[in-house]
């Protein structure tokens, strides 16, 4: 164990580029998503008025990879929470460092939390992250959206444009964001919320050395999302509106 | 966990996970109201009985009563569960608040009523469904190879035990995918048994007596039996009627069918799975939406039988009179079907009606299996015993013991004589863990006072705590129950009130049996080196 914990670097940023290039390394279908997927991705959120410290690492792997990737946690000298992982083992696990100073939160095939995100078959790119449009929806699904959220997801704007190339790994792709938005209603309006809130924020605090200028960016998303096929499931929901609650409101277990 | 001394580790820093947990505030309203009185079996079975077991019964009366006698009981399980939601209920409550000696006597009461729950409704799906399925469905295509398997299925063991084992087998797969998985099945059964009952409530409002009379005439004199009139002179139901005002009558009554319509707490077992689950309003909400559900629909459905077919035919049909001849029993869903008597309406009432032994076995499984994971975790078990599938991320060891636990009572219950007087027994059980339980609650504010303070449970009505008029009112209730098992020796004495001693040998061995549970685990794991008291001076992770 203690020639284990001497793997982990005393950075939890160079800790997560460590990970996940082991992780891409080994072949595991796992990707980083988070803030500290956004460092990685996204230069702006490395110094300026959004940088931020980072308290833990949040993985996504695909429901096979549960076994492998305990293990390559472990053997990297992570501690598994037992009873949490026991219980909620098909859908989060749960990791901490030996002295605590971060944690790992692992979701399997999708992310829910206001909202659920379905990663099943994008967890298998180049990079070691989410793809950008995942990252992307992944903060703006978050209905009590704080800063730090939106500052992830204005960085990841402001260097990153939009594409209708699903495969261009450098870009947001706007068929991920039409195909998911326009099948969930309440996603869709969660997002579309948060975007307002992404351009009075970009409004506030522009970054003068932005790749893009997010306020267009923003246009161009919601123009695709107004412009995407709405299922049958979508309208019907959008009738009932706000008048039921549309979101969930994931609880804090302690650990 | 985090108060072993281990070198480098397990010492968590208190940190938290945002976490959408899987089960819907619906999904344990309908495990809540299986567990406790499924509609379609409840009235299958579970109820008329009383009628001619205790002549004058008030069925619809005395599931009013239960209604009101179950309020402080649900109020209190729903201010602990919201206290404490914790995976193992009343086992991590007492266990922290009294002793855990205690805590397992209670949780071994509610584990036999889950595993002999379980084996009931396995092998009531074989004798109370499938078996008057095929036979009406015989009856309705003339077919006496169908009729044939329907009498083997209600009468025949090892057609009984073929399909009881088939259903436990049939859980232990669900289980085995998951909770999501699990819900899912739980809530689609339920749904479909429910639009059998709601189609049979509908013939039962519509259809007249005289055209019920004429139908059960014709068909019961097809296989050699009586009019309904030769029926209920040969049962001497003639003059039969409700009297709630008989005591003899009601408090039996009152007795049996409190044992079945107790146990709308049980989704405390899956707090650790449900969402909001620390929420006072949302434990009220799933428990008391529950009750309501299942005292109206069963109030309802008797009165509709009641009305189409008379309170004396329904007494005379229970007392099995020679008269009746039709090879399958007179169960609810098979009287619904006979009031039109048209084959879609008997396809749709009898057919959904197979579903209703699946949800029950679900949600009576669902705890033990809880229980044995919470043990398990505090040391009491083996880790194995919680040890996660790594492929299907659920505990396989727990649910497969729990099922072969359930698959040795079933087997037992198909060649017993005595089983339905342990389910008799079981009520006793359930009065025993709410007693405790009750303690318990009382305790808290005293023993754990800065819990208390900070949790849902500390609420006042009138200036008293709530917890304090709820509990003592729970205990005085279920120790009343279990005063009425020593008074009438139909309930629990096998009908010889020489039998008297197994009800203080039952709760005796129930005693034994839980601290035995606790002391032994507690001596083996001290000669390892550890000592299992530790665990308990804090409340298990979340």
């Amino acid at each position: 164990m203690e020639e284990n914990a001497n793997h982990i670097l005393p950075d939890i940023r160079e800790e997560a580029r460590r990970l996940t290039t082991s992780a891409l390394d080994a072949g595991l279908h796992a990707r980083l998503l988070g803030g500290l997927a956004i460092w990685l991705r996204c230069p702006s959120v490395r110094s300026g008025p959004f940088a931020r410290s980072y308290q833990d690492m949040d993985f996504a792997i695909a429901k096979g990879a549960g076994a492998v990737f305990k293990a390559f946690l472990t053997s990297e000298g992570y501690l598994g929470d037992p009873f949490f992982n026991g219980l909620h083992g098909d859908t989060r696990l749960y990791f901490q460092a030996p002295d605590s100073r971060w944690s790992i939160d692992v979701v399997i095939d999708e992310l829910t939390m206001s909202h659920k995100l379905d990663l099943r078959g994008r967890l298998d790119g180049p990079l070691p992250t989410l793809t950008l449009a995942d990252l992307l929806l992944s903060k703006l699904q978050v209905w009590e959206i704080n800063r730090k959220d939106l500052g992830d997801a204005l960085c990841l704007l402001a260097d990153h444009g939009v594409s209708d190339d699903d495969a261009d790994a450098e870009a947001v792709s706007l068929p991920r964001l039409r195909k998911l938005l326009g099948g969930d209603w309440g996603f869709c309006h969660t997002t579309e919320r948060n975007l307002g809130r992404l351009g009075e924020l970009w409004a506030e605090s522009p970054l003068p050395d932005a790749s893009f200028d997010v306020a267009k960016q923003i246009t161009t998303i919601r123009a695709a999302i107004d412009e995407a096929p709405k299922t049958m499931a979508w309208r019907m929901r959008s009738r009932v509106g706000e008048r039921v609650r549309w979101y969930e409101v994931p609880e804090e277990v302690g650990h | 966990m985090a108060t072993e001394s281990r070198p480098g580790s397990r010492l968590f820093v208190r940190n938290s996970t945002g976490l959408v947990r899987s089960a819907s505030a619906l999904d344990a309203t309908i495990f809540n109201a299986v567990i406790s009185a499924p509609i379609g079996s409840t009235l299958a079975w579970s109820i008329f009985f009383t009628l001619v077991a205790f002549p004058g019964a008030d069925p619809v009366g005395v599931l009013l009563i239960t209604l009101v006698l179950n309020i402080p009981v649900l109020i209190m399980f729903a201010l602990l569960g919201a206290s404490m939601p914790r995976v193992g209920g009343d086992y991590v409550w007492v266990s922290r608040v009294l002793t855990p000696p205690l805590a397992l006597i209670s949780n071994l009461c509610m584990i036999m009523g889950g595993l002999l729950g379980a084996a009931y409704f396995a092998k009531f799906f074989a004798v109370f469904a499938l078996g008057p399925a095929l036979v009406a469905f015989g009856t309705l295509s003339t077919d006496s190879q169908l009729i044939s398997w329907g009498s083997s299925f209600e009468t025949n063991t090892s057609w009984i035990l073929g399909a009881s084992l088939f259903m436990v087998a049939l859980v232990t797969v669900i289980l085995i995918r998951g909770t999501k998985a699990t819900f899912r099945w739980q809530n689609w059964t339920f749904l479909i048994g429910m639009v059998g009952m709601i189609v049979a409530f509908v013939c039962l409002g519509f259809a007249s007596q005289h055209g019920f009379f004429a139908n059960f005439n014709t068909l019961n004199k097809s296989f050699g039996g009586g009019t309904v009139q030769q029926v209920i002179a040969g049962a001497g139901a003639t003059h039969a009627a409700p009297n709630l005002g008989n005591l003899n009558a009601t408090i039996p009554a009152l007795f049996s069918i409190e044992g079945f319509m107790m146990w709308n707490f049980w989704s405390v077992y899956m707090s650790g799975e449900l969402k909001s689950a620390s929420n006072r309003r949302r434990q009220l909400s799933v428990m008391f939406g529950a009750l309501a559900f299942d005292v109206a629909l069963l109030c309802l459905g008797a009165l509709l039988l009641f009305r189409i077919a008379g309170y004396n035919f329904v007494y005379a049909l229970n007392a099995a009179p020679h008269a009746y001849a039709i090879p399958s029993g007179p169960f609810y869903s098979f009287l619904a079907a006979l009031a039109f008597n048209t084959p879609i309406l008997t396809v749709i009432i009898l057919g959904c009606f197979l579903f209703w032994s699946l949800p029950s076995m679900i949600a009576n499984t669902f705890m033990p299996i809880r229980s044995f994971f919470a043990w398990s975790f505090d040391r009491l078990m083996p880790e194995g015993l919680a040890r996660v599938n790594e492929r299907t991320h659920s505990p396989v060891t727990a649910i497969v013991v729990a099922n072969l636990i359930i698959a040795a009572l079933t087997i037992w219950s198909v060649y017993s004589n005595v089983f339905q007087l342990v389910l008799g027994l079981i009520v006793l059980a359930g009065c025993l863990a709410v007693v405790i339980v009750g303690a318990a609650a009382i305790a808290l504010p005293f023993r754990r006072p800065e819990l208390y303070k900070a949790s849902p449970a500390n609420v006042k009505f009138l200036g008293i705590p709530v917890l304090f008029i709820v509990a003592p009112l729970s205990i005085i209730i279920f120790v009343g129950l279990a005063v009425v098992s020593t008074r009438y020796p139909a309930l629990v004495m096998n009908g010889n009130s020489a039998d008297w001693w197994w009800i203080p040998a039952w709760f005796a061995g129930l005693i034994v049996g839980g601290g035995l549970l606790y002391y032994v685990p507690k001596f083996i794991r001290a000669r390892q080196g550890i000592n299992v008291s530790f665990v308990y001076k804090e409340l298990p992770p979340e």
